[in-house]
């Protein structure tokens, strides 16, 4: 199954310059983007599940703080990254994952 | 006969109903059954919980039970009784995913409904002392699939990473999310989803210490273990079910943000009109999905939350299938403020006792709380 993740923690890195934040974002605290997304598209290559999440570019005026999506969701990536009050803690793969390499699909488990 | 006698003999209990399926679901079923033991007319929940898909298998395969199997007395304590030497119908299967993601089941037969209940998640856990707050899709993915080969500090001890096996609920979730192949997790196996707890609380290596399990088992064990917060592949960060670690209102659930969630299935063997062939089985599964008002002593919905699922009244978001695509969501008759009242102990709702005491925002009054709808 063809599956395509976009990175919105990327994407939001990109428009707002900065790394994730380790909290989420309030209305007060969302950013106005200053160009359009650039989504990082990476293809899933594990055993086809359905955990991906499929997805189009973000539209720029959805974008928040942090790369959090502030309107209203319809599809499972917006849901998965609405801005919301709530305790979030970024898992940083690239740093804690050595196997992991951005861009490219997972080894396949042994 | 003696009390001694009834305890041991299965078939000697009032209005037995037998049940097969996961741990997961055994708390609220345990639950349920303990109203039901002292209900006015009583009946009696006898439940084995030898793995989720067990339980689907064995009702396509008419499979008997036997053994022992455990039974709810009045006050809530489980018991255990013997089964018929000769083998005992399942009435029922229950577990925390659907038929066709367990092993052998390619489709579920036209004579057995899926009836479906409250939400349960699933989640990651660590001891409490460990310093991990968090984990992703990938993460997760090197360390159940890959063990110590997997590098993915500081979860790479194989004899610490607590699995289950294929016919888990937690691990066919933990696998749909992750895309280990269910059958391909590393770690040792801890049979049930207690066994999870106990060896991932109990572990002399916590930092190294992780397990899966569904989430009402986990929030009541809170006090040995912690649910990490999972960051979903294309998720900008990790969130636990609840908006903080030590909340339980789940908000993280009810709105979409965390993502490994489904409802409870019970399966039954059904007729026609697609009810279950069973009465009694009908009425025990219809507390679940709403349809048959429970007895007076059973409160469902307050069983349901202070059980750590989330009934789908209180749900703004939905989906199909296991780990389907989320939808929003607007239950007909939402209880989110009740849900909020009685999992956390408050609620910014307007209190009331007739529509009269509610505002226009929310002008009807449920379950003492004025809601939308």
């Amino acid at each position: 199954m063809k599956r395509i993740a976009i990175i919105f923690a990327a994407a939001g890195s990109l428009l707002l310059g900065g790394a994730l934040a380790s909290a989420c974002s309030s209305a007060s605290e969302e950013a106005t983007p200053t160009r359009p997304p650039v989504p990082i598209v990476t293809p899933d290559s594990d055993s086809g599940s359905d955990a991906g999440v499929d997805s189009a570019p973000v539209d720029p005026g959805c974008l928040g703080a942090a790369g959090c999506y502030k309107c209203e969701p319809v599809k499972t990536e917006e849901f998965l990254n609405a801005c919301t009050d709530g305790q979030c803690t970024p898992f940083d793969n690239a740093a804690r994952l050595p196997l992991f390499k951005a861009g490219q699909g997972l080894p396949p488990v042994p | 006969m003696s009390g001694r006698a009834l305890a041991d003999d299965c078939s000697l209990l009032p209005n037995a109903i037998y049940g097969l399926g996961g741990s997961a679901t055994k708390p609220i079923i345990g639950k349920v059954a303990a109203g039901l033991a002292a209900a006015p007319t009583p009946a009696t929940i006898v439940y084995q919980a030898p793995g989720a898909c067990l339980g689907i298998n064995g009702l396509i395969a008419s499979t008997l039970l036997t053994g022992t199997a455990s039974y709810w007395d009045t006050a809530g304590k489980e018991q255990s009784c013997t089964l018929p030497v000769g083998g005992q119908a399942i009435d029922f299967a229950a577990m925390g995913n659907s038929a066709t993601s367990c092993p052998g089941v390619a489709s579920l037969p036209t004579d057995i409904g899926d009836f479906q209940g409250p939400i349960n998640t699933y989640n990651l856990i660590v001891p409490k002392a460990s310093s991990q707050s968090s984990i992703s899709s990938e993460g997760a993915y090197f360390v159940f699939g890959f063990g110590q080969l997997g590098q993915a500090q500081p979860w790479i001890d194989d004899t610490q990473i607590f699995r289950r096996d294929a016919n888990s609920a937690a691990q066919l979730f933990i696998a749909l999310s992750t895309g280990i192949p269910a059958e391909k997790f590393k770690g040792v196996d801890t049979k049930t989803n207690s066994g999870t707890v106990t060896a991932v609380a109990q572990s002399t290596k916590p930092e190294a210490a992780i397990g899966l399990v569904s989430g009402e088992v986990a929030d009541a064990n809170r006090l040995t273990v912690r649910t990490l917060a999972y960051q979903h592949k294309g998720q900008r960060c990790g969130f636990t079910p609840d908006s903080t670690v030590n909340a339980y209102d789940k908000k993280n659930v009810r709105n979409g943000q965390y993502f490994i969630w489904a409802p409870i299935h019970f399966f039954a063997k059904i007729d026609a009109q697609k009810k279950p062939v069973n009465p009694e089985v009908a009425k025990f599964l219809g507390y679940f999905t709403g349809e048959v008002e429970a007895p007076a002593n059973i409160d469902m919905l307050t069983i349901e939350i202070k059980s750590g699922n989330v009934p789908r009244c209180a749900m703004n978001v939905t989906r199909e299938g296991d780990l389907g695509e989320l939808k929003k969501y607007t239950p007909e008759k939402p209880c989110g403020c009740f849900f909020e009242s009685v999992a956390t102990g408050a609620t910014s709702c307007t209190a009331c006792t007739t529509n009269v005491n509610c505002p226009t925002s929310a002008p009807v009054c449920r379950r003492n709380f004025c809601e939308a709808r």
